[in-house]
């Protein structure tokens, strides 16, 4: 005799992610039954509103492994899972980013560091991409439509502006660029085709701090979406969506992984938004391998920690540069001369580890002051507990000249740190001995 | 997906909307631009759906035939009116099967009208100017029942927003702008 065919109907996924359709009869579309939660998450999704950063930063979204007792996420490395009628159900009704079934749509590892991201941020929903770039890219092109027309900072991340000049045309779309301080300029910029804003919660190199109240009152004068990276600042210098923003996106390879270990993005907001995004994320396909997930979630956990460090070290660092004779300028904006000092003051909870300064004598000098530290690496990128140095001129902004440079405030001789969480007696000792080598 | 209606997204929508009925509100526009004798090209506008801006980047062009002085080239504004009403049904009748759990496998909306042109101009007092019907009839197959289908068919059309603006009359506001030279 044949075995009756057992059905599995467990639910692999967040159960709070429901089907529109129950025992009782559907009349018209207001007779559905599914409303949009926060999420999707996995198992014992707590509200952490009431707890602060570095509590939210060790437990949001961890989830320790109920069969073995281990404490923390276990790494899921796995490309697929075992299916029911459940999860069938989910494709067919179109809520599958609500379970598990194939670890480019969602996995456990993922869940567990998006979890803790939309903890840090106090959003409902995110989602964690192979890079920065895979997440800007994604949410971009989420939020546009043909013929879309977009106002950016005129002052981006070279490989934002890339993507946005490079790729935006080819789809029929056009991108006008003003300065984040000109608020009358980005809204002259503003067209009938217009549907986003995007800036940066601070600019590279100089580190003006963007009026994000500002900005986030005219997206909301004209009907647009705003999409914020907050790279420079993270979630602990202040709360961009609690402001208004629709979209924060990080490179998550700088403060919030905080080791350089990993690339890794994140897009981060509303569930209604973040659910345009992922299939986004689907079709270009970005996704952020388990054990990525798993250093990304583990870095997570010492943010707090790192940012506090960071803020210190670059403090004194910053302070000590601004006294150095050989220094023309310093920009952080802690500092009482940098030119958004009052407005960092008022919004920002952390002022970051990032300092810029100008040397006498120029990107010779310079260069020769790269060569003579011993501690602070010579690399790009940030974010990461180790110090690094680069020069603007021959990294970040080297597809400009030098003209167009000097009109962006990065003259000859400017140096961007990435101080790291080292002490900062040390990095000073250090720089003093650098300094004291070229002169 | 069923039908490739994500039933999960219109349900949130449809109880978004029961707490934020500012999300339902959509605003829709066209510009009809006169090129020739009857030709005309028509834009779309930017729509908005609640607070957001929906870039709509669509043109299209509009045409009478020769019978009627114009050169064929395009639908005329009949057809645009018919297949508007016929793709709005279409839209109601395959969310309804997806609701239902109806798979289908095919579908047509044919729509047919007649008009008496002698009301357009004027030649006879008393010739309508308007339809005075408007025919459709639905063509579908799939895994619903003769009744789920007659269901389906009378929720498509109660719930159609064009059919129910032609089968109740709409007011209609304009005004002139005269520019100068």
């Amino acid at each position: 005799m044949d075995k009756p065919v057992q059905k599995d109907n467990n639910i692999r996924g967040d159960e709070k992610g429901k089907s529109s359709l129950d025992e009782t009869k559907v009349n018209w579309v207001s007779d559905l039954k599914r409303s949009r939660q926060a999420g999707p998450f996995h198992g014992t999704s707590k509200s952490w509103t009431e707890k602060s950063f570095s509590t939210i930063a060790v437990h949001a979204g961890t989830k320790d492994d109920m069969a073995t007792g281990v404490v923390g996420t276990p790494i899921y490395q796995g490309s697929t899972f075992l299916l029911g009628e459940d999860q069938y159900k989910s494709f067919e009704e179109g809520h599958a980013r609500d379970r598990f079934i194939y670890s480019r749509y969602g996995n456990p590892s993922q869940w567990a560091v998006q979890e803790k991201l939309a903890a840090l941020e106090g959003a409902e929903s995110a989602l964690v991409f192979s890079s920065g770039m895979a997440a800007i890219s994604s949410t971009i092109l989420a939020m546009v439509d043909r013929g879309a027309h977009i106002v950016a900072s005129d002052e981006l991340y070279g490989g934002t502006y890339n993507f946005l000049n490079g790729e935006l045309s080819s789809l029929g779309m056009s991108v006008s660029y003003a300065s984040p301080r000109d608020f009358d300029a980005i809204e002259a910029a503003i067209k009938p085709e217009t549907q986003i804003l995007y800036f940066e919660s601070s600019t590279n190199p100089l580190l003006k701090i963007v009026d994000i109240e500002k900005l986030v009152s005219i997206a909301k004068k004209y009907k647009l979406r705003l999409i914020l990276d907050a790279t420079f600042t993270t979630p602990l210098g202040y709360r961009a969506l609690d402001l208004g923003v629709d979209v924060v996106v990080h490179s998550a390879s700088k403060y919030l992984n905080g080791h350089s270990d990993l690339i890794a993005g994140a897009a981060i907001g509303s569930r209604k938004v973040i659910d345009m995004i992922w299939p986004r994320m689907l079709n270009f396909g970005g996704s952020l391998d388990p054990h990525a997930c798993f250093l990304l979630e583990r870095g997570l956990k010492t943010l707090a920690l790192r940012m506090a460090a960071h803020e210190k070290a670059a403090t004194a660092l910053a302070i000590w540069l601004e006294k150095h004779p050989s220094v023309v300028n310093v920009f952080y904006p802690g500092l009482e001369s940098h030119p958004d000092h009052k407005l960092a003051k008022s919004l920002l909870n952390n002022m970051g580890g990032m300092v810029t300064f100008e040397i006498k004598g120029g990107d010779e000098a310079a260069l020769k002051l790269l060569n003579a530290v011993t501690l602070a690496k010579q690399a790009t990128s940030l974010g990461g507990v180790e110090t690094l140095i680069s020069l603007p001129y021959n990294t970040s902004q080297s597809g400009y000249t030098s003209k167009m440079r000097e009109k962006m405030g990065i003259n000859s001789g400017c140096v961007r740190l990435s101080v790291g969480v080292e002490d900062p007696d040390d990095l000073i000792r250090d720089f003093e001995m650098a300094f004291s080598k070229i002169s | 997906m069923r039908n490739a209606i994500p039933l999960s997204a219109l349900s949130e929508f449809a109880n978004e909307l029961k707490e934020n009925p500012e999300e339902g509100i959509a605003k829709y526009g066209v510009e009809v631009n006169w090129q020739s004798g009857t030709r005309a090209l028509v834009s779309a506008l930017p729509m908005e759906v609640g607070p957001h801006r929906v870039n709509r980047d669509f043109t299209w062009v509009i045409d009478e035939p020769r019978q009627l002085l114009g050169a064929n080239q395009a639908p005329n504004p009949q057809e645009y009116m018919l297949s508007g009403m016929g793709a709005c049904i279409m839209v109601g009748f395959v969310v309804g099967a997806s609701i239902m759990e109806i798979q289908l496998e095919h579908l047509r909306v044919r729509v047919t009208g007649q008009l008496d042109l002698a009301g357009f101009l004027g030649v006879r007092d008393g010739a309508p100017i308007p339809f005075e019907e408007i025919n459709y009839v639905i063509e579908v197959g799939g895994d619903g029942t003769h009744e789920q289908f007659e269901e389906l068919r009378q929720k498509a059309v109660s719930h159609s927003p064009n059919a129910m603006t032609i089968a109740n009359t709409v007011k209609i506001n304009g005004s002139l702008n005269i520019l100068k030279d």
